[in-house]
């Protein structure tokens, strides 16, 4: 919509415009926003750069999808960071191999935040991306996060929020109930949880739930209907399905609680004394 | 009377909780006197109030009020010249000329000229 605080726009002219809103619900919002904006001025925006950090085995195509969404924002510049594409052995390996992922994105933020000082910077992580970030904040606190959205979490569900230094002012984990990924992370391997199947339950967070699995975030309407909000204005809109949700699956509950890493490292532990 | 209660908001806002329990604690002052309770407040006493963490997010919080029923919006298109104001419950129900009686022509609605109010539905 036209910038009408800098025009002297006729009724009929702002109306046209209005009238092409086809919800009415959206175009409600945008009379009361106009009218606002033409009494109290337009506002001076701080600039937001949106960050978003993939997860493991993908080259990240949804990264694209929130660029577009924000393509015409003015306000909002859109970076996605990588770190080439990371295969399942290194992710399973607790040793060594996580460190270079995380350094590389290290060093992307500080790039962001020194060249954009006066920006506000808003962190989108999936999966394996939730792990780096939740290293990056604990490790690097110069690097200034105002909003976190995690989504297919593999972060540990007892992580100590209180105890990061610069703790980001909004975390909003969007949490998938169907999502067996954070519960297999956390059963075959060390480091990782599953709060993005279970939530983290922590007043310093707030659990978003949703019926969906590990990659259904990505999904345009999703994006639309509950990352832009929150990424625009810091509003979390609330998910349909938080009122009636159901039991994770059976499946979901029995890989939780069986110890298959240790049964792993038992079984090659004896390997190893055997031979 | 019911009280008012904004609270369930600051879960939907969680960064202008403060502003919500601003504007909360403003409609209840007026919900109990009864001299102010048809009073309608414009966007910058609103604004004065809450201070909100940016005009957008004042929108959703004020149609979050409106659409349940809390708040009633008006549209007031004030006449400067001549001190006139009509008053509108839709925003598509403003004319684009409004009959000024004082001047006894009609004269053309300029978007400027309206304000939003609001008050308690009640």
């Amino acid at each position: 919509m036209p910038d009408f605080t800098k025009s002297n726009a006729k009724l009929e002219e702002i109306s046209s415009y209005l009238d092409a809103i086809k919800k009415p619900k959206d175009r409600e919002m945008a009379i009361r926003a106009t009218l606002i904006a033409l009494e109290m001025g337009k506002e001076v925006q701080e600039k937001t750069i949106v960050v978003l950090i993939h997860g493991i085995r993908t080259f990240a195509e949804w990264q694209d999808k929130v660029k577009n969404e924000f393509s015409q924002d003015l306000n909002i510049t859109v970076i996605a960071i990588g770190y080439d594409y990371f295969d399942l052995l290194r992710f399973w390996c607790p040793w060594y191999f996580r460190n270079a992922p995380i350094r590389r994105v290290e060093q992307q933020l500080r790039n962001i935040t020194s060249e954009n000082s006066h920006a506000k910077l808003v962190v989108v992580a999936h999966s394996f991306g939730t792990y780096i970030i939740s290293k990056i904040l604990k490790s690097s606190p110069d690097i200034r996060i105002e909003r976190l959205l995690l989504c297919g979490s593999i972060i540990k569900t007892d992580w100590r929020w209180d105890l990061v230094p610069q703790r980001p002012k909004l975390i909003l984990n969007d949490v998938g109930d169907r999502d067996i990924f954070p519960v297999l992370a956390k059963a075959t391997s060390w480091g990782y949880g599953a709060s993005g199947t279970f939530g983290f339950k922590a007043q310093e967070v707030n659990d978003r739930f949703h019926h969906c699995k590990h990659s259904d975030f990505f999904e345009l309407d999703h994006i639309k209907n509950y990352w832009v909000p929150f990424l625009k204005e810091a509003h979390i809109a609330q998910s349909d399905y938080s009122a009636s949700r159901i039991q994770p699956s059976k499946i979901i509950k029995i890989v939780n609680v069986v110890p298959l890493k240790s049964l792993l490292a038992g079984l090659v532990l004896l390997g190893m004394m055997t031979y | 009377m019911a009280t008012l209660d904004f609270g369930f908001l600051s879960h939907e806002f969680p960064n202008d909780a403060d502003a919500i329990a601003r504007l909360n604690s403003f409609f209840c002052h007026t919900q109990t006197d009864p001299s102010h309770k048809t009073l309608a407040f414009g966007i910058p006493r609103i604004y004065e109030i809450t201070h909100p963490c940016s005009q957008p997010v004042l929108v959703r919080i004020l149609t979050r009020l409106v659409d349940l029923g809390m708040l009633k919006e008006l549209f007031r298109v004030a006449s400067e010249e001549a001190g006139l104001v009509w008053e509108f419950s839709r925003f598509e129900e403003i004319p684009p000329t409004l009959f000024d009686t004082l001047r006894g022509e009609e004269v053309a609605v300029d978007p400027k000229q309206i304000r939003l109010f609001y008050q308690l539905n009640c």
